[in-house]
């Protein structure tokens, strides 16, 4: 089963003697030797008995992983069959790849829910994903300890309250008879129309994930701001850096290992978004605009009984993130990053 | 062959399941054994198999109503009810359901004093698992692919491929109650033809109806009080009529609208072009690619750009409509008949009161309104519980018991002194547990429904008097009782689709010239094929 040296990363990457060892081995074994040999069975023993205990500490995670995460995989199949619920996988009929049709036959409801899904994904990478980073450097730089952990506490927040909450607050707030709206009818100004205006869509959308998730994302990056070494920004100071130059030579390539790590996985991710806040907003702006890979999967499956061709669709949705993922981490490579993994 | 739930059921419960939202589950939204018999097409292949219908002659209506015409309406309960079952139909092993409630959840069994008593009367726990009505569809579809269906459930007309599903999941009840057979549940007898033709499916009966006669059609509701207030004339004799009186009842400076829905099937009705399908000359056609269809876009586009819409109902959900209502914010509302008594029962405003509109012509005379299905919705019996099967049908016959019985008291009622107290020899329910009815039984078994408000002749005989006054023009969906392939598959996605397109125009989004190619799109991608089945089983059928 492939070269014994390959199946420890974990060990490989959290302990040096485990590298060591590793590298040695893999230079050792000549070449084109059949793996799994004798020694090869020894060695893993060995291993056993020396991280046995950690292995034990993980197995329930694997467990886990295994019959919520690649068990339900194998539902996949759904998407080569025409698909009934009460007929189940073992009756439901086979149809070979016509449910991966509406891939390439320009099925206009289709078409417009992967343009929208692309539309919001750039959109939300250009302006959602950097404001948790600045707001993290903006944090950093706050002087007293108190005023950062109020900040702190309040931007968190949001992230606990779930999109029903967060879309009733938004509608309450900005709906045609919410607050605002009541209080410029009752001045006897023009009203606004933001919560059923399709062309502000997007920007509601984007604006709800800032106000919910920016506190949380910063996490990460204070976590980073905090691993890295004052001496560095006193050196840089004595040699007369000033804010700018510090946070571009100092701060900010000490963050760059992470960034691009959660730039990856948001890749990955990238047709990939907010089914729950989308679909409790659809009504209002109506499927045209609002329509994404998800909530197509969701209408078109779960309520319109089209089983077989919304797997087809998810199907495809999550080979090409896998794509992406290793895609990118294969340019991180290029550029001398670690990635997600290490190679 | 064999027939099916009418299209128009699934449109209304797609439209937002309204119908559903707006009642209780213990009012007596109800319909008596009337039914709309004439109105059903092309079931006669199947009438040789149907129940016999035995109405219960146990009790006389205070205002009768005329088959499909108008429903039965009570002006008191009686005073010494009737007892219908002997014994407890139940074997001591409970009977598990799924099934769906409106409004809120109930407690749990230990704090549910009218479940206990439930129980009790039922001599088996009812175990039934329940969901709200908007997410029914999705843990159905769960439930099915996990194979773990329970004794009995309901089939609302939107889930997609009910004769399949029926056939290779329910019991056959053919043996137990075509014909004669019935006779060993008196309760279900008395349910009309009518609705068993709807649970017939592949020359099978295959679930048991859950009987709204007329009640699920649809008429405009005025909040008659204010308009009273405001001093109007409630006459609309044309669609200009209508829109002066919604531009009379909306004051958004007071936080108020006239519409809390959306009007366009009222202006359809006005049009004559209600529901999905008219026949033609012996033809089934589609109402979507009518030329009037952009009429009444244009004026229910006209009505929400004036403003007369409240302004968040392309956002709110159904059930927020009926707050609106209730509250005042909007005065008028697209409902079924069955939400009449409803109303009353929820609104907690002093002085409410509700009243229908006539439905004129678009440019005066008469318009036609549509008929809803005589069933909202069937329930069946999963066929791994046949051993079980002539206890299932009892307690079914015992939940199916007749509008003044002493069964029909518990079940919509719950306990004298406990749920209810009896003022005139009328149940009045008690407000703090008022929240303790939905166990989704209602949803399995039901008997036919009457009009009957608890303390109220005259709010009980109102919907009865609109009923005479505006059914008389009606239409019966002339697909009710044909079975279509491809309907029975994609039909709920359509409406789906055409539903978010009538959204689209209403409120602006898209212009009224887009309909026309969009429905031609929806023609090609399955509509044709629908009527194509459709005409062609109609045909055999005469």
């Amino acid at each position: 089963m492939g070269r014994p040296t390959t199946d420890d990363g974990v060990t490989q990457s959290t302990t040096k003697t485990a590298q060591t060892t590793a590298s040695e081995t893999r230079r050792a074994e000549p070449v084109g030797k059949r793996p799994g040999g004798a020694r090869g069975r020894l060695r893993w023993r060995a291993r056993l008995r020396r991280d046995g205990i950690l292995t034990v500490f993980v197995l329930p995670g694997v467990l886990a992983l295994l019959v919520f995460q690649y068990l339900p995989l194998l539902g996949n199949v759904i998407a080569f069959q025409d698909y009934l619920p009460f007929l189940g996988i073992a009756d439901s009929p086979w149809v070979g790849l016509k449910n991966f049709e509406i891939l390439v036959n320009g099925d206009p409801a289709f078409v417009r829910a992967l343009v929208n899904t692309l539309i919001i994904t750039a959109v939300q990478t250009v302006f959602v994903f950097p404001i948790p980073i600045a707001f993290a450097l903006l944090l950093n730089s706050l002087l007293s300890e108190r005023v950062k952990r109020v900040v702190q506490s309040i931007t968190y927040l949001p992230h606990f309250l779930s999109w029903v909450v967060v879309v009733a607050v938004f509608q309450h707030v900005l709906g045609g008879s919410g607050m605002i709206n009541n209080w410029l009818r009752t001045h006897g100004h023009e009203t606004l129309d933001v919560i059923t205006n399709p062309d502000a869509f997007i920007a509601l959308i984007t604006s709800q994930v800032v106000w919910k998730d920016t506190g949380w994302a910063t996490i990460l990056f204070l976590a980073v701001l905090s691993t890295i070494d004052t001496e560095l920004y006193e050196a840089s100071s004595v040699d007369g850096a000033s804010r700018t130059r510090q946070l571009w030579h100092v701060t900010l390539p000490a963050m760059r290992g992470i960034i691009v790590l959660l730039l990856i996985l948001k890749l990955g991710d990238s047709l990939t978004v907010g089914f729950e806040q989308i679909l409790l907003q659809q009504n209002a702006v109506g499927r045209h605009a609002s329509e994404v890979l998800d909530t197509y999967v969701y209408n078109n499956g779960v309520v319109g009984g089209n089983w077989g061709v919304s797997a087809a669709v998810g199907l495809v949705k999550g080979v090409v993130g896998v794509a992406l993922v290793l895609g990118a981490n294969r340019l991180a490579h290029a550029f001398g990053e670690a990635g997600v993994y290490r190679r | 062959m064999g027939s099916t739930f009418t299209r128009r059921g699934l449109l209304q419960a797609s439209l937002g399941g309204s119908a559903l939202l707006g009642l209780g589950a213990l009012v007596g939204c109800s319909s008596s054994g009337t039914g709309t018999g004439d109105a059903v097409n092309g079931a006669s292949n199947n009438k040789a198999m149907l129940p016999d219908h035995l109405p219960y002659d146990g009790i006389t209506p205070d205002f009768p109503g005329q088959p499909g015409l108008s429903t039965d309406a009570y002006a008191t309960y009686p005073s010494e009810p009737v007892r219908a079952y002997a014994t407890a139909p139940g074997d001591g092993q409970p009977l598990s359901g799924l099934s769906y409630f409106n409004g809120s959840l109930r407690p749990d069994l230990d704090r549910n004093l009218y479940w206990q008593a439930m129980n009790t009367a039922i001599g088996s726990d009812l175990q039934i698992t329940v969901v709200p009505a908007a997410e029914y569809g999705s843990k159905f579809a769960t439930v099915t692919a996990g194979n773990t269906l329970p004794d009995m459930f309901t089939i609302l007309p939107t889930l997609p491929a009910i004769p399949q599903l029926l056939q290779a999941r329910a019991v056959d009840l053919t043996p137990y109650l075509a014909g004669d057979a019935i006779t060993a549940y008196p309760s279900l007898a008395n349910i009309p033809t009518a609705s068993w033709q709807g649970c017939v499916f592949g020359g099978k009966i295959r679930a048991l109806p859950i009987e709204r006669g007329l009640q699920t059609t649809k008429l405009m509701y005025l909040r008659r009080d204010i308009a009273e207030s405001a001093g109007l004339d409630a006459q609309v004799s044309d669609f200009a009529d209508f829109r002066s009186l919604c531009a009379e009842l909306s004051a958004p400076q007071s936080n108020r609208w006239a519409l809390a829905n959306l009007p366009l099937d009222y202006v359809r009705s006005m049009l004559a072009i209600a529901g999905p399908w008219t026949l033609e000359g012996g033809t089934i056609v589609s109402n979507w690619t009518r030329e009037e269809q952009l009429d009444a876009l244009e004026a229910a586009r006209g009505l929400y750009e004036a403003g007369y819409l409240n302004p968040d109902v392309l956002a709110a959900p159904p059930s927020q409509t009926n707050e609106w209502f209730h509250a005042g914010t909007a005065a008028l509302k697209w409902d079924t008949y069955s939400a009449w008594t409803g109303f009353y029962v929820y609104s907690g405003v002093e002085g409410f009161g509700v009243q229908g509109l006539p439905v004129p012509g678009f440019d005066g005379g008469k318009g036609q309104p549509v008929l809803g299905a005589p069933n909202i919705a069937v329930s069946a019996i999963s066929a791994d519980s046949e051993d079980r099967i002539e206890t299932i049908l009892k307690i079914a016959d015992w939940l199916a018991a007749p509008f003044g019985t002493q069964e029909y008291l518990l079940n919509k009622y719950g306990e004298e002194g406990v749920h209810h107290e009896l003022q005139d020899g009328n149940p009045v329910l008690l407000d703090e547990r008022k929240g303790e009815y939905g166990l989704g039984h209602i949803y399995l078994a039901a008997s036919p429904t009457v009009f009957y408000y608890p303390g109220s002749a005259e709010i009980s005989r109102e919907p009865q008097d609109h009923q005479r006054s505006m059914l008389p023009d009606a239409v019966p969906d002339p697909t009710v009782g044909l079975y279509s392939e491809t309907g029975s598959r994609s039909f709920a996605g359509i409406v789906q689709d055409v539903e978010a397109l009538e959204a689209d125009i209403i409120g602006g989004r898209r212009p009224v010239s887009e309909w026309t190619s969009e429905i031609e799109a929806v023609l090609a991608g399955g509509l044709q094929s629908i009527l194509d089945e459709y005409n062609e089983a109609y045909e055999q059928s005469q």
